[in-house]
């Protein structure tokens, strides 16, 4: 396999990855999943049938260097897109962490920890989050989408397929259930 | 191409033997058994792309190891999206939120926001920390013992600082003066 594919399908990524940075560095995107996808996926595409267009670029005419190249920009976009939702939302493991690594090597008390980290705002931001696209507002609650009852479905159903059941409540949060 | 294809389903793979891997063996936590499955197949993959693709093949060198790197990024990334989407199964308040309303069907607000104190759920998140032996409560002091959560801790927080959201900054300020 020629080194240049690996290098256009790291540059894609690289170029899509800057573009997306610049854009969230000028003014976020409303809808950021959407602009993520059009960034990742159907700007590229765009690019490549413009210069298939023009007939510039010499690999674009294979098509098995198309989907070499195509593939690794892919494979990259869906991992950063699939891990951006964790760096948009702030981890309560990751939170704690970080406040018990900056008080090392002394560590930090059980009542240390708490003044820094504040959950019931995290499960606020999490319910802001699941109302833009798995659950709604009905009356005084809230109700799953036909989107939440599908991804809650097909969760069972790949769990199933794991022999894992589905993690209570009670095992994220020993000692009260949410409900 | 037929490079393209194995890699393509490189999750099925990782998935198929995580099936195994689950019923077989109940001595690993559920992000443990989903890393094996990965390792294993990856080792699966290497020998189906040495044997179908690599084997007898003469190739330059700087092209073996464009086509090495090429796969080990290709496959780690994709098998990386899967563990990713099978943590978000065992970890995530938005999906442990969503499966709980799809079991009642319609919850009220003060049902799903906690209404009771932070230390209660502080110390559901302590005690899974702990159990992944990346903190260890010594003396009543929660000290590091692991590294590995605490460098991905590390990454999405510049991952998070370059994008622009402020979300650690507060953190930040608390944690350069804390009362020990």
């Amino acid at each position: 396999m020629s080194p240049v594919l690996l290098l256009y399908g790291l540059t894609t990524f690289v170029i899509c990855f800057c573009i997306h940075l610049l854009l969230w560095r000028i003014r976020r995107p409303g809808n950021e999943v959407l602009a993520l996808l059009l960034i990742f996926f159907i700007m590229p595409l765009l690019v490549i049938c413009f210069l298939r267009f023009l007939d510039r670029v010499e690999f674009l005419s294979h098509p098995v260097n198309l989907a070499t190249v195509s593939l690794l920009h892919l494979a990259l976009s869906i991992a950063y897109i699939i891990t951006y939702p964790a760096a948009r939302a702030t981890s309560p493991t990751l939170k704690i962490l970080l406040v018990v690594a900056s008080a090392m090597p002394n560590g930090l008390t059980r009542a240390e920890i708490v003044k820094y980290v504040d959950v019931p705002e995290l499960f606020s931001n999490c319910l802001k989050d699941l109302e833009c696209s798995l659950i709604a507002r009905e009356g005084d609650g809230f109700v799953l989408t036909w989107k939440g009852k599908l991804a809650v479905r097909l969760l069972i159903l790949f769990r199933r397929m794991l022999g894992l059941q589905i993690p209570t409540v009670d095992k994220l949060f020993p000692h009260k259930g949410l409900l | 191409m037929i490079m393209l294809i194995l890699l393509v389903s490189s999750p099925i793979l990782a998935f198929v033997v995580h099936m195994l891997v689950s019923r077989l063996s109940r001595r690993f936590s559920p992000q443990m058994g989903a890393i094996v499955s990965i390792l294993i197949a990856q080792i699966l993959m290497a020998l189906l792309l040495y044997y179908f693709v690599f084997h007898g093949c003469p190739t330059k060198t700087a092209e073996l190891v464009s086509a090495f790197l090429y796969c080990f990024i290709v496959y780690n990334a994709l098998t990386y999206t899967y563990f990713h989407l099978f943590n978000m199964t065992e970890t995530s308040r938005r999906i442990r939120t969503a499966y709980e309303l799809e079991k009642a069907g319609h919850l009220h607000v003060s049902d799903i926001v906690p209404v009771y104190g932070t230390t209660d759920l502080i110390d559901g998140y302590l005690e899974k920390v702990v159990a992944l032996n990346q903190l260890t409560c010594k003396n009543g002091r929660y000290v590091l013992s692991g590294r590995l959560f605490y460098y991905a801790a590390l990454v999405l927080k510049a991952l998070s600082y370059i994008l622009g959201f402020q979300l650690y900054s507060t953190l930040s300020k608390l944690s350069k003066t804390p009362e020990v």
